[in-house]
């Protein structure tokens, strides 16, 4: 079934960079946020 | 690990080991409550502007992501595999490792049977800004076998429907100049005693850099393939996507990732207030 998932920020590469704009997003009160990456696992 | 560095936002870590960076990052993450925001196994290709103003990120043929902001945090500018015979002087500038510098109207040939000569063959394709371009997709072998599915179908739809001519199955011996001083094009001579001429061609031999990315999504960038962006705020050309990290910085340095965050957060905050 298709899907469709709206955000507010989707932020491409869970390196440091990705980490931190997670983080500094929650902390601006932005919570509707998604990190896609390409590795398996955490880097 | 083990620099020192100013750290100009809230994130930060201290001097460590990779495993015990790896740690704090995630202690950091779970902490405030972020591991579930995460989604990992997952290659994104490009992020385009919808209709609506949204960016749309593309997951699979039937799931997408849209998003009001998109921030490309992606890995280092890597140097792409060359082919081993010699590249004449006079034709270098047609001998591009990347899309950036092709004109509409121009016959390309697109070198390797990878994920991103697919992506460079049918993106060149259905780009509507190079709508007159003849894009020839060459591959060594003859039929495709490393590609994802996504651009195998992508791929092999423009070689059935004749947009996308196939020279597959036979190599490159080597290219030669051809034409005046001046009018300088590409002579391309095959493994099977075939040759024909090109304005441009585009090798996608594996190794290359986030500048697939950067051109599928229409980010403008910079000689040495960087995104241009403000260097306060790390917006790129296009509103609301941001390229920040190593993509944008050849030091590999986390204390300047971390800052470029701190600036691209500054920035959405200040828009929506």
């Amino acid at each position: 079934m298709a899907s469709e998932k709206i955000v507010d920020i989707a932020i491409i590469g869970a390196g440091p960079g990705g980490m931190a704009c997670a983080i500094e997003a929650k902390l601006a009160g932005i919570e509707n946020i998604i990190v896609f990456d390409k590795a398996a696992t955490p880097q | 690990m083990g620099r020192k560095a100013e750290f100009e936002g809230n994130v930060s870590f201290d001097e460590c080991s990779k495993e015990e960076y790896i740690k704090q990052m995630d202690d950091l993450l779970a902490s405030h409550g972020l591991l579930e925001k995460f989604v990992y196994n997952t290659e994104i290709w490009n992020t385009v502007t919808g209709d609506d103003g949204l960016f749309v990120i593309k997951l699979d043929e039937d799931n997408i992501v849209k998003a009001k902001n998109v921030i490309v945090s992606v890995g280092r500018m890597g140097k792409p595999n060359k082919p081993g015979y010699k590249f004449p002087r006079a034709i270098r500038p047609r001998l591009n490792f990347n899309l950036s510098n092709v004109c509409n109207g121009e016959k390309v040939m697109i070198v390797g049977g990878g994920d991103t000569a697919g992506e460079y063959a049918y993106g060149l394709v259905e780009l509507e800004d190079m709508q007159d371009c003849t894009v020839t997709l060459n591959y060594r072998k003859p039929t495709i076998t490393r590609m994802n599915p996504m651009n195998t179908e992508m791929t092999t739809k423009y070689l059935d429907n004749g947009k996308l001519i196939n020279k597959m199955g036979v190599d490159v011996e080597g290219v030669e100049v051809d034409g005046d001083p001046g009018e300088e094009r590409v002579k391309v001579n095959f493994t099977d005693g075939t040759s024909e001429v090109y304005e441009r061609v585009v090798y996608a031999l594996g190794g290359t850099s986030p500048v697939d990315f950067l051109v599928n999504s229409k980010i403008d960038v910079g000689r040495w393939d960087e995104p241009l962006m403000d260097e306060k705020t790390m917006e790129t050309n296009i509103k609301g996507l941001y390229t920040i990290g190593d993509v944008v910085t050849d030091q590999g340095s986390i204390a300047l990732a971390f800052n470029h965050a701190s600036y691209v957060m500054n920035d959405i905050v200040a828009k929506n207030k």
